[in-house]
């Protein structure tokens, strides 16, 4: 009956927040592939199924509200349907949302692809009593229209006959009248036909009125083509705001009409979401509501993390020992055990932290709260040169900068995004935490919990204050816009937030493993060479760099063991303590530290403190460093992100040491 | 059209909570433009203020069954009427 032939590649297309990730995990169940796209990055996931013989290649394209080439996201999408031309366009389709869904399409209809629309979240549309008419909806959009429930995969053999079905035929041509604008359209159109490789290969109704939207893409292709003169010349002397503008609303009008014969009773209700937002989002009680959740949040993070992270240390402890017992020769024991062991172990132990944290995200996320979060927070947080959605990776990073990092994704805009990445190795995460204990405790007894406070009171002024030069002095212009849609609160699945979470510990265990790796071979082998010197003792050669650095320290108040358990602190910040103990000879007794420390004539309050603020803000440590790498895939912020610490921290240190050290020392 | 430039109109942002208004035109510039229009904020459509954040800004909106949020910045760019006639375009749409 059908000549299809076996492979099928799908656009999985669709608004944000309609269920899009819920159909793509159901419709390809665990074989899938997560990169990024070429360039750029966005996460780019693909998955198969195979179905009735064929085998069905389903592409994720990233949650768009519109195809005008403004965004990364809206860029990529544009451009796997136009250059990679996919089989069928697939759009998700959020049957309660139906008006604002049906932009998105009348959009891809102008690709000429074949498309099948899956009415997802029908049973929502139902229980309210909607009744939505398919067959209409099919007969105006020229695409079979599907009932589905992603969430519990209803629908899914429907959709999948679709996809056969309309895969590699004619598709139905549907378009929509631009009233008015016909004329410009296609006075545009046969400029771009004289083209004849460039209307062979692009469609050029489609070519036409993105001209008139001004999309960076399309001008592109043609912007080095022999008509480009011309069209450059007439789109000058129309009025494309006003053409923009009609263009929408022509849509709009269109699908206005689409949805009154095809929807029964489609007036949105929400009741039970708008009273969550009565007291959610308050205007007094929405921020109080958010901290205490956030507490409780931290709260389960770390006390339901700590059994599985003591276990892993006794874990890596163990096995540690045992290498370094069983090994021989003694320099590889001394690699495997200091160097592989100890560094990926002090990877791997939070990695619970990560799991909780990304599953509470998850839940968060997958709810709906987190839009009202950014809601809550934006004007805070512009006013310091961020936005509404820095808030949830900011706060993260008190936990750990890594997940935080990571948690930066949401952040469309590709500056506010960086500003983020930027200042979140100042929220004082819980590596430096020892560190502050140890010195809080050992130099200021009394007050050490004023103190700690003062740490993270100290790593905030110092992101305010990098988020504010960032924005003054390198992302100068015309601030990004925050146009965000709420939507309703629902209930997560398990399945998305499982999937969710498992992406992100996977990405963890990856990306910090290869680059924490090769950071603490490096650091052993200074600490161990040259042969047969003790490890990281003044006779190594990271001794012989303290000594080097030691007067580069010295108007801060350290001297060069500081200096090496500084440099220890890179791998991460919580070394800073054992490092500190290998050098004073305390062996893995803290009480024995602390007394050696106050022992220590050089040591006093104020270089304590110098240190204290020192440890919170130099470079963030090298799995962050290389978050940072892979999130921004730039090594040069990757290396201002680290020199700025350092500079940061030095010049800090350098003003308490020197004026508080006449004052208080 | 109307001569704008001798009729600057209420905005989005001046609308109280509670307020329904109509979109009359989008006046904001660029990529913010596309997105706003692609949002549904196109002339004729019925809108109503359901609340301000913390500090006044962003607003939230509901349009086309949907809630929206956007910064007053924007919000100045959506020129709004009480009625649906004001514009020349002026396809009716319910309202509400």
């Amino acid at each position: 009956m059908q000549d299809v032939s076996k492979n099928v590649r799908v656009a999985l297309c669709g608004n944000p927040n309609v269920g899009k990730s819920s159909l793509f995990n159901a419709l390809t169940d665990s074989r899938q592939h997560v990169g990024n796209w070429p360039g750029v990055t966005v996460e780019r996931k693909s998955g198969y199924r195979v179905y009735r013989g064929h085998r069905i290649e389903i592409v994720d394209l990233p949650g768009t509200y519109s195809l005008i080439a403004s965004s990364k996201d809206e860029e990529v999408a544009t451009k796997y349907i136009i250059e990679e031309s996919p089989d069928v366009v697939l759009q998700v389709v959020d049957s309660s949302n139906l008006e604002r869904n049906l932009y998105l399409t009348m959009q891809l209809m102008e690709f000429g692809k074949p498309m099948v629309l899956a009415m997802n979240m029908s049973d929502i549309t139902e229980d309210r009593g909607d009744s939505l008419d398919l067959d209409v909806l099919k007969r105006f959009l020229g695409a079979p229209a599907v009932r589905t429930v992603a969430s519990e995969g209803i629908g899914l053999e429907e959709l999948l006959d679709a996809i056969v079905g309309v895969a590699k035929r004619i598709p139905v041509d549907r378009r929509v009248g631009y009233g008015e604008l016909e004329a410009t359209i296609s006075d545009l159109r046969d400029m771009v036909e004289r083209d004849a490789e460039i209307s062979s290969r692009y469609p050029s109704r489609w070519m036409a009125t993105r001209l008139i939207e001004n999309d960076s893409y399309v001008k592109g292709l043609l912007a080095d083509r022999p008509i480009w003169k011309d069209l450059e010349a007439y789109l000058s002397n129309i009025d494309r705001e006003e053409g923009e503008m009609d263009l929408a609303d022509s849509r709009y009008t269109v699908i206005d009409e689409v949805v009154a014969l095809s929807c029964k009773r489609c007036k949105p209700k929400r009741s039970v979401s708008d009273s969550m937002d009565r007291v959610l989002v308050h205007r007094y009680l929405g921020i109080p509501i958010f901290l205490i959740l956030l507490w409780g949040a931290f709260e389960l993070t770390f006390s339901a993390a700590a059994p599985f992270m003591d276990l892993i240390d006794a874990g890596f402890a163990e096995l540690g020992d045992w290498v370094a017992g069983n090994v021989r020769p003694e320099w590889l024991a001394s690699l495997l055990a200091d160097g592989v062991i100890g560094g990926v172990g002090s990877v791997l132990i939070f990695l619970p932290n990560i799991v909780i944290m990304f599953m509470i995200l998850g839940i968060l996320e997958d709810s709906g709260y987190m839009a009202r979060v950014a809601f809550l927070m934006d004007r805070l947080m512009s006013r310091v040169g961020l936005q509404g959605k820095s808030a949830i990776p900011l706060i993260m990073g008190f936990g750990c900068n890594l997940p935080a990092i990571m948690a930066t994704r949401s952040i469309e805009d590709r500056k506010d995004r960086l500003i983020t990445i930027m200042v979140t190795p100042f929220m004082s995460c819980s590596a430096r935490l020892p560190v502050y204990i140890l010195f809080a405790g050992a130099f200021f007894s009394h007050m050490a919990g004023t103190i700690v406070f003062m740490m993270y009171m100290i790593g905030i002024a110092a992101a305010i204050f990098t988020a504010m030069a960032l924005r003054a002095f390198v992302f100068k212009g015309e601030p990004s816009a925050f146009i965000m849609e709420l939507p309703p609160y629902r209930l997560p699945t398990t399945r998305s937030v499982g999937v969710h979470t498992w992406d992100r510990a996977f990405l963890y265990v990856k990306k910090a493993g290869t680059i924490i790796l090769l950071g603490v071979v490096a650091i052993w082998a200074l600490a161990s060479l040259p042969f047969g010197v003790e490890y990281g003792s003044e006779a190594s050669w990271i001794g012989a760099i303290g000594k080097v650095i030691e007067p580069l320290v010295e108007p801060l108040g350290f001297d060069w063991r500081i200096a090496v358990a500084l440099l220890f602190g890179f791998v991460a910040k919580e070394i800073i303590v054992g490092g500190l103990m290998t050098l004073y000879g305390a062996g893995q007794n803290e009480n024995a530290l602390t007394d050696a420390l106050k022992a220590d004539g050089s040591l006093n309050q104020v270089n304590a403190f110098g240190l204290m603020t020192f440890s919170l803000l130099y470079m963030p440590c090298v799995a962050t460093a290389g978050i940072i790498w892979g999130e921004t895939r730039s090594w040069k912020w990757t290396m201002f992100s680290i020199v700025y610490g350092i500079v940061l921290a030095y010049a800090i240190a350098l003003l308490i040491w020197q004026v508080g050290g006449p004052l208080f020392g | 059209m109307f001569d704008e430039t001798k009729r600057e109109g209420p905005s989005l942002a001046d609308l109280p909570i509670g307020a329904k208004a109509f979109v009359e035109s989008v006046k904001a510039k660029g990529s913010i433009r596309g997105r706003i229009l692609a949002m549904g904020l196109v002339p004729g459509t019925a809108l109503e203020v359901v609340r301000k954040a913390p500090m006044g800004d962003p607003i939230e909106i509901v349009l086309k069954g949907y809630h929206l949020s956007l910064r007053s910045g924007e919000a100045r760019a959506v020129k709004v009427s009480s009625t649906p006639v004001g514009t020349l375009r002026g396809i009716e749409k319910e309202g509400r």
